[in-house]
């Protein structure tokens, strides 16, 4: 059954325009994001790499060489077993450095724009017979289909669609920190499609052909020599150099550098991928050999690549006939746009650019992004056309495989460049240039030129083949691939065994091989700002914002930033951003050229201690013995500077801090992270300004007062020279600054201070009191016997008068006796007392003195609450506070007394409702002899015994007054039955006292 | 500082699997599956196998110690 040329080429058109439509779709978010960014999608998207190849010609291959074709894929999963060793080391260099494709990967290995130039080229070359191969492929179906030759229009309008979608679709972003999810989706959704179209083929074929499975196997048991030439190859075939070929493919082919790499997702995708992709292969090629043997049955004397259309074709389905027909066309498109793409970004980075003058381009041009997507699409155009041009050219005498085999050993010349970019840093440029030219040249004599004269491009005397002992009539590719890859390998290792890498292919080889950081540099800018002024002339006013822009935003920087080792940060991310644009070198060039390192400026010590560190870092799990051990001191003693309870601040000759430890960030608010690298000029805040001054100074020991968030803070500096190691002319290597703060220990002093003061102040009351004690005692005497002697009254009176005077000394210096014996706790009684009748006492006593003041004291503490003390000492206790309640308090306004008891002890609260106290009274009201009262009414000793009697029972005392508000004084002491420890609220109570 | 990713524990699996895999592809193990009276899925079941093993290699390589 034939279809018209017009119908299958509507097909193709509505197919090609179906997956326009998802691409798009994608683009826009119609597609479920979860969809998108699937680990399934990006595996199926690897799908690319069966071609019109597999689709096709697997059965033709199967045909001529049995399960050899299998190797074309087991080749692949063995690649997919090496994911953790080879693809994703090789994907996080295209990340960290975003590298898009193999030339980027080798030109920035080995710092070469003549390796970049080679890869490109032989890439080119390799490829053009693969995408000559995939136009054929669908003339071929049109072909076969409509049993007749369709117009050579037919190809190029293909090929105007497909060169479309590549432009819309994979073209978008000019950068590669974008992924082109529609593309990906497409890709995945054509490998879908290639699937789903062979099983149904052969499900058809299976059915129509033997009628069912059971039929195939019967048929299988009457032809036994089916399955003994299928397995024969295995003994005797290629099967090994094709393992290898595909095995390089797998990952090489600059289709599957792009899905894989390029455009890929993360680590975790690849690792699905791992498995998934092979798997889809594997149901990819289960009915090859059923479509194989069902082809020969039906068409003995046919070529087997066309039997997948020609057994969908005569099945009878038009429907099946059709869909083998979108499988086809999906096979060819999805490795044109893929390949086409990879290739373009290749011959920008590489062939173009390095030869632009970017300067001058940047100034007619305005707009680099633009300039660049659009090299970038006229590229795509050139090489879809170059491979449109070669298959016109291109007999069509070989088959799919040959062809796409011929690409195969093209892309296995770079395998050994691969594995000595991620294994061997002794490998070097003229090593790889002289071992991949040997393979080129190898290749294009034993297999592409011959390809060319076959296909009449080139004369026949071109077909050299021979010289490497390929007779006409035999497989090629064993020899072609042993020869090639033999000299390349020999010639890699031996030249680079030979010669030197150069200071940047070390630079790179140790980035290759275990991630790098940038080396400390000093910049000619001082500023993250000074950057864009200086990229403008090259890339452009707005490409340079936007590059800086979006460089600090990956860094998290801020435009201010002024630290070297930052900046020399932010120098190296510019340059892999720009590489990701126009490839490492041209970066490279832009970056060196406006960006300058001072090359006779030594970096900061503090950029050369990062740089070491994350060296030995980095290093770290290949030191073994002395070097381990000296690691982990060097790694104790770093963990004790950090962790030291003293501020450290080292300082390099630069001011640049080394160090800036955890109590310094505890004392300034200034973290290491972002205090280290910076110039002690640039730090803010009090403390980094005293450090500053200090340093700047001569003294080697200085006390610093400091206002932060609103208390005064003390610091104690002291500073030492560092000497550079080694040094005999006291070279110093900077200076290290210890700041102790001193704030709680100066507290401490003050409350110690104070302590002091009232101790000498009882030892003095004390000394007082007796020594004024013994002759106050005679005169009293004596003044009482005067009055009972006398007889005049007015002489009495003025005896009576002395009589009174010294009981008021008298009471005076009991109190004094009192406050100096307060404190000494070990003669006090502690027995349980009820402390309503303790109030009681206390009440009626300052009453007898108080009555006339018409003050009323209430006692309202309940009669069950007992405390333990004692007794004498409570009433003192309770005398002092409400006199002082009374005496604060106006007539005729109460003074209250309450209580409240709980397992924690009995809280009594004395409140009054007078005049309260102001800040400075309540500040100074505990100092002894310090009062409010008028001469003579107060001794300034109350409050002071009160507190030392509470402190004597383990108890606390606070006051809450306000001017105007009145006073409360709140004591709390320990219930009955609970135990004292005496002293052990002593703080306590001096705390609550002040508060 | 974190320490640095122990690199051997995500590459040792995909080694081994990788060997099991050659020996079983390109060893002479090959001649015990590639026989035409073992039918004509057995090669898909190695490759089926293989594709386990890679699995479970990169499953190796994803789980924390």
């Amino acid at each position: 059954m034939s279809q018209s040329i017009g119908v299958l080429f509507a097909v193709a058109v509505a197919y090609l325009l179906l997956l326009f439509g998802l691409a798009y779709a994608t683009e826009r978010g119609l597609v479920p994001a979860r969809l998108v960014r699937h680990p399934l999608t990006y595996a199926m998207s690897l799908g690319v790499y069966a071609t019109s190849w597999t689709y096709s010609g697997s059965v033709g291959f199967a045909r001529n060489h049995g399960y050899g074709f299998l190797t074309i894929y087991l080749g692949v999963t063995l690649s997919c077993l090496l994911v953790p060793v080879i693809w994703e080391p090789v994907l996080r260099l295209c990340r960290e450095h975003q590298l898009t494709s193999l030339a980027d990967l080798f030109a920035f290995r080995f710092q070469s724009q003549g390796a970049g130039v080679l890869v490109t080229v032989f890439m080119l070359a390799g490829n053009l017979p693969y995408l000559a191969l995939q136009i054929h492929a669908v003339t071929a179906g049109f072909k076969v289909l409509a049993q007749a030759s369709p117009p050579s229009s037919i190809a190029l309008m293909f090929c105007g669609l497909v060169t479309l979608f590549a432009l819309l679709f994979g073209a978008r972003h000019v950068t590669p920190r974008e992924r082109h999810a529609g593309l990906g989706v497409a890709i995945a959704f054509e490998s879908l499609v290639k699937l789903v179209a062979l099983l149904t083929v052969a499900g058809v074929a299976v059915t129509t052909v033997f009628g069912g499975f059971s039929g195939l196997s019967r048929w299988l048991a009457e032809h036994p020599d089916a399955l003994a030439r299928a397995y024969g190859p295995v003994e005797s075939g290629p099967w090994v150099t094709l393992l290898l070929l595909s095995f390089a493919a797998g990952f090489l082919l600059p289709r599957q550098f792009h899905m894989a790499f390029t455009e890929s997702l993360d680590g975790k995708a690849l690792r699905v991928a791992a498995w998934a992709f092979p798997l889809f292969l594997l149901l990819l090629n289960l009915p090859v050999l059923p479509l194989l043997w069902a082809g020969t049955v039906s068409f003995p004397d046919g070529n087997p690549d066309n039997y997948v259309l020609a057994l969908a074709s005569s099945s009878g389905h038009p429907l099946v006939a059709a869909f083998a027909f979108i499988g086809a066309i999906s096979a060819a498109s999805s490795m044109l746009i893929v390949d086409t793409l990879a290739l373009a970004a290749m011959c920008l980075n590489h062939l173009v650019l390095p030869r632009t003058d970017l300067a001058r381009a940047g100034d007619r041009a305005g707009d680099l992004y633009a300039g660049l997507l659009w090299a970038r699409r006229a590229l795509i155009v050139t090489v879809l056309a170059l491979g449109y041009a070669f298959s016109r050219l291109l007999a069509t005498r070989q088959g799919l495989v040959e062809i796409g085999l011929t690409s195969f050993v093209a892309v296995v010349q770079v395998l050994p460049g691969v594995l000595a970019l991620l294994f061997w840093r002794g490998a070097t440029r003229p090593g790889f240039l002289a071992g991949l030219s040997a393979g080129i040249a190898v290749w294009a004599l034993a297999l592409f030129f011959p390809l060319l004269a076959h296909g009449r491009l080139l004369p026949a005397a071109f077909d050299l083949a021979w010289v490497f002992g390929i007779r006409p009539g035999t497989e090629p590719w064993s020899a072609a691939t042993f020869w090639s890859l033999s000299l390349n390998t020999f010639l890699f290792g031996g030249v680079s065994l030979l010669t030197r890498p150069t200071a940047r292919e070390e630079e790179a080889a140790v980035a290759c091989t275990r991630g790098a950081t940038p080396g400390p540099v000093m910049l000619e800018p001082s500023s993250a700002e000074e950057f864009q002024a200086r990229l403008a002339p090259l890339l452009g006013e707005d490409a340079a914002s936007a590059e800086l822009t979006q460089a600090l935003a990956d860094l998290d920087m801020v435009p201010g930033e002024r630290r070297p080792a930052q900046l020399g940060r932010l120098r190296d991310r510019l340059q892999r951003n720009l590489s990701g644009l126009m490839g490492p070198l041209v970066a490279r060039w832009v970056v060196d050229r406006s960006i300058r390192v001072h090359h006779g400026k030594r970096a900061p010590l503090s950029d050369r201690i990062r740089a070491l560190e994350e060296q030995l870092r980095a290093s770290r799990a290949q030191l073994q013995g002395a070097p381990a051990e000296l690691e982990a001191y060097r790694r104790y003693l770093r963990r004790l500077l950090e962790d030291l309870p003293l501020g450290v601040c080292a300082l390099g000759p630069d001011r640049d801090v080394v160090i800036w430890n955890r109590a310094l960030e505890h004392s300034s608010g200034l973290s290491p992270q972002d205090a280290v690298g910076a110039r002690l000029e640039t730090l803010p805040g009090a403390l980094a300004a005293s450090v500053r001054a200090f340093v700047s100074g001569e003294a080697s020991q200085e006390e610093a007062h400091l206002q932060m968030n609103g208390t005064e803070r003390a610091f104690s500096l002291t500073r030492s020279q560092v000497r550079e190691p080694g040094s005999t002319t006291g070279e110093t290597a900077g200076v290290v600054v210890l700041v102790e703060d001193l704030t709680e220990r100066k507290l401490l002093a003050a409350q110690v201070a104070h302590q002091d003061r009232l101790a000498s102040v009882g030892r003095l009351a004390a000394g007082v009191a007796h020594e004024i004690g013994n002759p106050l005692t005679g005169i009293a005497c004596l003044a009482q016997n005067l009055v009972r002697e006398l007889g005049e009254a007015d002489l009495r009176d003025r005896v009576g008068l002395i009589l009174r005077e010294t009981q008021r000394i008298d009471a005076i210096v009991r109190v004094l006796l009192g406050y100096s014996h307060a404190g000494a706790a070990d003669g006090m009684r502690r027995d349980p007392v009820g402390l309503k009748a303790c109030v009681g006492e206390a009440i009626t006593l300052v009453r007898l003195s108080r009555e006339a003041k018409g003050v009323p004291c209430e006692n309202q503490v309940p009669d069950d609450v007992h405390v333990l003390g004692d007794r004498q000492r409570l009433i003192q206790v309770f005398v002092n506070l409400v006199s002082n309640a009374c005496d604060a308090s106006p007539a005729g306004t109460p003074v209250t007394v309450r209580a409240i008891a709980s397992t924690q002890g009995v809280k009594v609260f004395v409140q009054d409702r007078g005049t309260g106290m102001d800040e400075s009274t309540r500040e100074r009201m505990f100092e002894p002899f310090y009062t409010t009262k008028p001469p003579g009414q107060g001794t300034g000793l109350g409050l002071p015994l009160v507190a030392a009697i509470v402190r004597e029972h383990g108890g606390t005392l606070r006051v809450d007054t306000r001017p105007g508000a009145g006073t409360t004084v709140e004591v709390e002491l320990p219930g009955a039955g609970e135990p004292v420890v005496p002293g052990t609220r002593v703080a306590e109570a001096l705390g609550g006292a002040r508060a | 500082m974190a320490p640095p990713p122990d690199k051997s524990r995500a590459v040792e699996p995909a080694l081994w699997a990788f060997a099991v895999s050659l020996v079983l592809l390109v060893g002479p193990v090959r001649t015990l599956w590639a026989a035409p009276e073992r039918g004509w899925i057995l090669p898909f079941v190695i490759w089926l196998l293989i594709i386990g093993l890679g699995a479970w290699a990169v499953h190796r390589a994803s789980t924390p110690p």
